[in-house]
């Protein structure tokens, strides 16, 4: 399951109004990309759209003004609205995959309408992405396809992966960056590459961000697990532990404590054991050391990336998912 | 140098091939077990084609012709009766270990072979790189110039041989028993049984009853499971084997079928390359070279052949090979690649439980998706010998577009899926290709990705309107694999901007019909847009083509372009709906362009086949005939002719796998 929290992170507009005047752009021009599309009933779609945070729009002007980009700039402001589309899409299909019947608080496409037509409802959401992008400088397509390729590839490591309890934490974090990672990292490449002719800052921009969104998609899944998000995530608590993905905080609890590979392997019969795989979890403080390593991606990330000046725009995505560890080290 | 001394170790199918082939070619051969022979193994008893070869090479055909003939292959999923696949050659025999290994242990000694049996081999003796002898547990101690370690998986001999136990790649477990109560009638064929669960969690692996005669001429079956990773080995083997048990009983051949005998298990290893011993002199065959199957756990076939390989070189030494390391290298070259490519193909999605339910999936389903996988698993690793060959694998920018998909077992499955559909859209481009010229790289690259696009939409269709949830790959495939193929279009448009244009006109258009089509359950509307869609798609594929090939498409062309793509559609849909009609036992799995209900088939047939006639007699243009699309389109009319006359026997897919003479309906 990809990363979804849908209340605004702690921190999102401070210091940043060339930001938020961007992301009204990308709203707008988000509306006005769907609606180049008639032929079916938009509004699943508008609604699911609605409830997003434009974390990766916000990021990809945030890089942008950092080099000195303008973010309201025709091209700044369609790309961002391209990577929400884009996302959008490949949520609509995981969507399917997982057979989640809810997402941002509202009931998926497949919900609603049944599998294929989730099916081709997310297809022309990602043509619209494409079309969108052909407004875009040549290079950017290259980037979106190597993208793409990547967040499929991850998806599919995570379908192989279902159920498996002998997961390792490499092929876990290999799958997530492909599938979460990925994006974020074509965010801060974008925004950079658009605004600057140094193509260095961009390349940094892209690894700097995949790390990040490495890290913003591990403190989802510990979130997964809190009985408390629920309502704030749109999504029932352990839905990830019984739709069979094993993240990471479970992956450190199975090696902290062996009766976890047991219940991974009954908890597709009883989903009931959901359960006690978290309680397990938070008995060997495995989500604690879960966050620990997202922190320490980030930390890493933002170390790497120190002389580059998409510093601050990393540095302030990096914040937002920081406060999200807080608040879960606070479940203590 | 003299007579070479060979010293075997275990007496089961390696080792007696080995010292056949070895006694054969003047060696003195002692071969040492630890049993006495006849003796039980565990095992599923089944001898694949390849290695009755062996055993005929080995001159052992009397044992194949003792052996019970094996015609074919069922594939049991769920509750499901499942599909049974009948070769056009018998796809083996089964015949029981006890029976096979004395056999060959006699022929061994018949070739001259001093057999030791009773006697275990407790210790070596050799020094820096070479061994000298072995010494058995009664004192007697055998010195050789060259030895082969045959002594099955997991022995403590195998580090005592100088084995290296850290390079088993993937390690796993079998157990069967003996068990009476078969419905005679149905033992020509070897069922296999998907998934397997413990506790409601899926197992990698698979469930067997194979058919087999005692050497009294009983019928017996083979009742066993083996599971494919090693985390499993905690999971009670016993019980796997009483589930085995219990899901056959649901089953007509099987209701009263009760085991006779107590359980035998065995451990399963495997690695992809032939395991080696750190001593010169001493080769590994068999299951302790780490030969098994790593997907099927079969390993008979290749005990068979590494020993007759081993052997063979091993005697030739001093005359064929100077030395040891000569004699292990044209042994280790002779194998081949031995497990590599299985390994390549399917890690390290085999010890995965979401590959396994996918296997039980796409055995018993008409989606094209799970078809094409189920043919590409069947050639690929339950019958090895149908193997795709290294020409069927394309070599044309279609192919090579499929091979960047992430998994080779996907990749050849795409492969399989495209061959099925049989696109016109390359010959309708290279017909307007003036004779003599060739087509620009971008014309090649929109042909490219208007095949991929065709791909792209049959699997879309194969997703169906509401997901069985109960498993997540069964819609998730087939939209991860369109997803996929929407990346390879989007590359080719890297390059290409047509492509582009063309992905991106296509993929939104494809989506609103589809769309369409799923919000309507009348057959003519859905014959329509099915048909808009073909048209849809040659028609803007030539209008992309426009001052990329040699030929203009003038708009004649376009229409007629189309023409050729619905004729040739309507066509291959009816003959999908004229076989699910006869064929198919189960209607709700049929794809969901098709029909929602099984009522609605008739209906579905009568406006394909009213759609087809309608396209028959479609006026075409003068120009657009010039154009060089005749041929095409007389091709496409003459097979629709055909499909409406009744005079062909529409494709069922699986054909290539089914022979016509020995085909038997599968239970319903």
């Amino acid at each position: 399951m990809r990363v979804d929290v849908s209340e605004k992170p702690v921190g999102v507009c401070e210091g940043r109004d060339g930001v938020e005047v961007g992301l009204s752009a990308v709203e707008q021009c988000l509306v006005d990309l769907l609606q180049a599309g008639p032929g079916f009933d938009l509004d699943l779609l508008r609604s699911l759209l609605h409830g997003g945070k434009r974390l990766r729009a916000a990021l990809l002007l945030d890089c942008a003004r950092q080099v000195g980009g303008t973010t309201t700039s025709s091209d700044v402001v369609t790309a961002a609205a391209t990577i929400e589309l884009l996302h959008l899409g490949t949520l609509i299909h995981d969507d399917v995959m997982d057979a989640s019947l809810t997402r941002r608080g509202v009931p998926t496409v497949n919900a609603m309408q049944g599998d294929s037509v989730a099916g081709y409802v997310g297809l022309w959401t990602l043509s619209a992405a494409m079309a969108a992008m052909e407004q875009l400088p040549e290079y950017i397509y290259g980037r979106a396809e190597e993208t793409l390729k990547a967040m499929c590839d991850g998806q599919f490591a995570e379908a192989m992966a279902l159920g498996n309890a002998d997961r390792s934490v490499d092929e876990y974090l290999t799958a997530i960056e492909g599938k979460t990672g990925s994006l974020f990292g074509l965010s801060s490449y974008v925004g950079a590459r658009l605004c600057c002719d140094d193509i260095g800052h961009a390349e940094q921009g892209l690894s700097a961000a995949t790390a990040l969104g490495v890290a913003y998609q591990i403190v989802d899944d510990v979130f997964d697990l809190d009985p408390k998000g629920t309502e704030s995530r749109g999504k029932p608590a352990g839905a990830d532990v019984r739709a069979g993905v094993i993240t990471l905080p479970v992956l450190l609890a199975r090696d902290r404590d062996d009766s976890v590979g047991d219940l991974l392997t009954a908890v597709g019969k009883d989903p009931e054991l959901a359960t006690s795989i978290l309680a397990v979890v938070r008995r060997t403080h495995a989500d604690v050391s879960a966050l620990e390593v997202a922190e320490a991606i980030i930390a890493d990330a933002l170390t790497d990336a120190d002389a580059s000046p998409l510093r601050p725009a990393l540095s302030r995505f990096a914040s937002s998912i920081r406060a999200h560890i807080e608040v879960g080290l606070q479940w203590e | 140098m003299g007579v070479r001394k060979v010293v075997i170790v275990g007496g089961g199918p390696a080792g007696s091939a080995a010292a056949i082939a070895a006694s054969r070619r003047g060696a003195d051969v002692v071969l040492i077990d630890r049993a006495i022979f006849p003796r039980n193994k565990a095992c599923g008893d089944a001898i694949t084609p390849t290695g009755m070869e062996t055993l005929h090479r080995l001159g052992a055909s009397a044992v194949v012709e003792r052996g019970w003939a094996i015609e074919g292959a069922r594939f049991r999923h769920g509750n499901m009766s499942g599909r049974a696949y009948r070769l056009d050659h018998p796809l083996g025999i089964t015949i029981p270990r006890h029976d096979l290994d004395a056999y060959l242990v006699e022929l061994a000694v018949e070739s001259g072979t001093t057999l030791i049996q009773g006697d275990r081999v407790t210790d070596v003796v050799g020094d820096a790189g070479s061994m000298r002898s072995v010494v058995t547990n009664s004192g007697r101690s055998f010195d050789a110039d060259i030895f082969i370690g045959a002594f099955g998986t997991a022995s403590p001999l195998h580090p005592i041989f100088g084995g290296n136990p850290d390079s088993i790649v993937m390690s796993g477990l079998a157990i069967r028993s003996y068990a009476t109560g078969m419905d005679p009638e149905a033992a020509s064929c070897l069922d296999f049984i998907f998934p397997i669960a413990h506790s409601g969690q899926l197992i990698p692996g698979y469930g067997w009853a194979f058919p087999i005669k005692t050497s009294e001429g009983e019928l017996r079956v083979n009742v066993g499971v083996g599971i494919m990773s090693a985390h499993y080995a905690s999971v009670s083997a016993r019980a796997l084997l009483s589930e085995t048990y219990a899901r056959l009983r649901e089953i007509d051949e099987f209701t009263r079928v009760e085991p006779l005998d107590q359980p035998a298990a065995g451990l399963l290893r495997s690695s992809p390359h032939i395991q080696l011993s750190s001593y010169s002199n001493v080769l590994f065959v068999g299951d302790a070279a780490g030969l098994v199957n790593p997907v099927t756990g079969e390993g008979i076939a290749a005990a068979l052949a590494s020993g007759e390989m081993a052997g063979s070189r091993a005697a030739a030494l001093g005359e064929e090979y100077p030395d040891c390391a000569s004699v292990t290298s044209a042994y280790v070259a002779g194998m081949g690649h031995v497990n590599e490519s299985l390994f390549k193909m399917v890690w390290p999605h085999a010890s995965e439980p979401a590959g396994w339910e996918l296997c039980g999936v796409m055995m018993n389903t008409q989606r094209p998706t799970f078809r094409a996988l189920r043919r590409t698993w069947v050639k690929e690793f339950v019958n090895p010998e149908l193997g795709i060959k290294a020409e069927d694998t394309p070599n044309d920018a279609v192919g090579s577009a499929l091979a960047t998909v992430r998994s080779p077992l996907l990749e050849r499955a795409l492969i399989e899926l495209r061959k099925d559909r049989d696109s016109p859209i390359g010959r309708v481009v290279q017909s307007l290709v003036a004779p003599g010229s060739v087509l620009s790289q971008e014309g090649r690259d929109v042909t490219t990705a208007l095949e991929l696009l065709d791909l792209q939409a049959q699997l879309m269709l194969d997703v169906q309107p509401n997901g069985s949830h109960d498993t997540v790959l069964s819609n998730g495939l087939p939209l991860l694999l369109a997803d996929m193929i929407l990346v390879q279009v989007q590359r080719i448009g890297v390059r290409t901007e047509a492509a582009r244009s063309l992905l991106i006109e296509f993929g939104r258009s494809q989506a609103i019909m589809g769309i369409k089509l799923r919000q309507t359950s009348d057959a003519k509307a859905v014959v329509a847009l099915l048909m808009n869609q073909a048209g849809l798609l040659l028609g803007s594929g030539m209008k992309h083509l426009v001052g990329l090939g040699p030929s203009p498409a003038a708009p004649e062309v376009i229409s007629l372009a189309r023409l050729v793509g619905c004729l040739h559609d309507v066509t291959w849909r009816l003959g999908k709906v004229r076989h699910w009609r006869r064929e198919s036992p189960i209607l709700e799995e049929l794809p969901p362009w098709a029909s929602r209900d099984g009522k609605g088939m008739p209906a579905l047939e009568d406006a394909l086949v009213d759609e087809a006639k309608r396209l028959l007699a479609q006026k075409t243009s003068r120009q657009g005939e010039d154009s060089g699309l005749a041929p095409v389109l007389c091709d496409v009319q003459t097979a629709a002719w055909q499909v409406l006359e009744g005079s062909t026997e529409p494709d069922p897919g699986d054909r290539p796998l089914v022979s016509p003479g020995a085909s038997r309906p599968a239970r319903r």
